[in-house]
């Protein structure tokens, strides 16, 4: 009876190839899995600043337009309004701790982001009324410098 | 006489198989989540882009919304009065409704072509209402398809 198995050279051409082919099938996978773990913080990030300027939407445009007040120079970025209850509300970029403060409590306070910049404008009509407020937020990823995002929101306030 | 015996025809053909079956659907899921990535860093500006564009006309137009100007136009947060004329919709991006981040003040009008384009429709639906349509499109450059992410519609009342 003739009984013949594989020789140790086809055997190991076999693994090699099975190697080869594993090595091929799996580096789509490692960059999925990658893409998919990036993706997700990246999205986390996004979700977390557009959080909080939806916050800062609201408050805005229940306030008095016509106290708005930017106050600007080249160390300081505030804005200073009347909310919907007529407390006095200051928003400042603090660039030292990368984030904003609401009357000097953290309103930015997040694991996920850091504030690299932020800008207050108020765009007047032609009779000087305040119209628009603008507040653009320069964010990046905590630990990924690479992941940088630029979100802006304008409100015209609904309490003249 | 040594016999030599190689792969079939048959054998060959079903190897090849399993292994496209295999590897191509990998590759084009990595294409796909690539793609979808793409677009996903853009999702939540553009969402809030397009809310701003409702904003600013509704900035422009609360003293007198009759004064809107029925027609579709660009409009970023430094317009005063809704005067920019767009031929944008999203079958025809261009150059007129392109908003560049590339300065440090925000997005505003575009000097080249851009990943974002707003346009806002304004339309009178009938004589007592005045419709806004704020549209944001996101373009990728390196593919032929752009996305429209969102829309947001407002009324006025005319009085």
């Amino acid at each position: 009876m003739n009984k013949k198995g594989f020789t140790l050279i086809e055997l190991t051409i076999v693994v090699s190839i099975l190697s080869i082919l594993m090595l091929v099938i799996s580096q789509p996978l490692v960059s999925i899995i990658k893409y998919q773990r990036e993706a997700q913080k990246s999205d986390n990030m996004r979700d977390n600043l557009q959080f909080t300027l939806n916050k800062m939407e609201k408050e805005l445009k229940t306030s008095s337009a016509s106290s708005f007040i930017v106050i600007e120079d080249a160390s300081t970025k505030k804005l200073s309004f009347k909310n919907q209850f007529g407390g006095n509300v200051t928003y400042f970029f603090d660039s030292s701790k990368n984030l904003i403060t609401k009357n000097d409590e953290n309103l930015t306070e997040s694991d996920v982001f850091k504030v690299d910049d932020a800008y207050f404008t108020i765009n007047k009509d032609e009779r000087g009324q305040n119209k628009l407020i603008t507040v653009v937020v320069k964010a990046s990823a905590i630990n990924n410098v690479e992941d940088e995002v630029k979100m802006q929101i304008s409100v015209a306030p609904l309490n003249k | 006489m040594k016999t030599y015996k190689g792969a079939t025809l048959v054998g060959s053909l079903i190897a090849i198989t399993i292994l496209t079956i295999t590897i191509v659907p990998l590759l084009n899921l990595q294409a796909t989540i690539a793609r979808a990535r793409f677009f996903l860093q853009y999702d939540n500006t553009a969402n809030l882009l397009s809310t701003e564009g409702i904003e600013i006309v509704r900035a422009i137009a609360e003293d007198d919304p009759n004064s809107l100007p029925l027609g579709t136009y660009f409009v970023d947060y430094k317009t005063k009065n809704i005067d920019s004329t767009s031929d944008c919709d999203t079958g025809n991006l261009n150059q007129s409704c392109a908003l560049s981040a590339t300065n440090d003040i925000g997005y505003v009008k575009g000097d080249r072509n851009d990943v974002f384009y707003r346009f806002v429709k304004i339309e009178k639906p009938s004589s007592d209402r005045v419709q806004v349509t704020s549209t944001v499109v996101v373009k990728n450059p390196r593919s032929t398809q752009n996305r429209v992410y969102s829309t947001f519609t407002e009324l006025f009342k005319l009085n």
